[in-house]
């Protein structure tokens, strides 16, 4: 994969700031892959979300993504486990190809 | 000054305020509406489709507008200095001048944006969720703008 270990570590942090200590975090889209260079920073987020919170919790995650690794385009998508999230083909793909930031 | 600085700050604010006056007037004719829930938004009439669509469309042009034009002039007009820079550094030095009101409102609406214009599809509650939170949080996007155009100005007269 294609983040530093410190742009990983402040990705976990700040998502499980965000989003409680249970959340966990995986990583899909072109940073999986080796052979690309550049690119957008796509995160899957399993969490679940304060009811009507989860936008303000995503915007609390990305300021203090960027805050600790500098702007860069971040995709955030989170699941709350949800029929509904989880029948998004964007998140089956993240569960297929993604890889867990621990 | 240079014309050419002058020339950005009164376009980029004329450009805005006609914005930000599309805005709060959407804004204020939906207000009835807010909270929206699912029903709510699927018994908007045509008219008020397009008048929400008027709301989220203004925010996205005056906050590209900022970032693009806005605030890169004024750091440019205040430092003396157009290298370029990351955007990062230009927003906590327009902090400390008092020409942005605070760093993580910005970045709030800057994420808010790239939400709103998202590559993903997302579920219909999470739209609305997100029209929610723009909604409530409108009065704090208006500041975060007139303060910016009032140090414009400033410099301008």
């Amino acid at each position: 994969m294609r983040l530093s270990s410190n742009q990983r570590t402040a990705i976990v942090e700040s998502v499980r700031e965000s989003f409680g200590p249970e959340a966990k975090v995986w990583l899909f889209g072109s940073r999986i892959d080796d052979t690309k260079r550049g690119g957008d920073i796509d995160l899957l987020v399993a969490a679940k979300a304060e009811p009507g919170q989860e936008v303000r919790q995503k915007l609390r995650a990305l300021g203090l993504i960027q805050r600790k690794i500098g702007e860069q385009k971040i995709d955030l998508v989170v699941t709350d486990g949800s029929p509904d999230c989880e029948a998004l083909l964007i998140t089956r793909n993240a569960r297929a190809v993604g890889v867990p930031l621990e | 000054m240079n014309e050419t600085l002058k020339a950005t700050l009164q376009s980029a604010i004329s450009e805005n305020d006609s914005h930000l006056g599309r805005m709060r007037w959407s804004r204020t004719a939906l207000s009835g509406q807010f909270p929206l829930d699912v029903d709510k938004l699927a018994g908007l009439s045509d008219e008020e489709r397009a008048i929400l669509d008027q709301f989220l469309y203004r925010f996205t042009k005056i906050q590209d507008s900022m970032g693009t034009r806005l605030l890169p002039a004024l750091y440019h007009l205040l430092e003396g200095d157009d290298n370029p820079r990351p955007f990062l550094d230009t927003l906590n030095r327009l902090e400390q001048l008092g020409v942005v009101t605070s760093q993580e409102s910005w970045q709030k609406f800057r994420d808010l944006r790239n939400t709103i214009a998202h590559d993903y599809p997302e579920t219909v509650a999470k739209t609305i969720e997100t029209i929610n939170t723009l909604f409530d949080d409108a009065n704090e996007f208006y500041q975060l703008y007139t303060t910016a155009r009032e140090s414009a100005l400033e410099r301008l007269s």
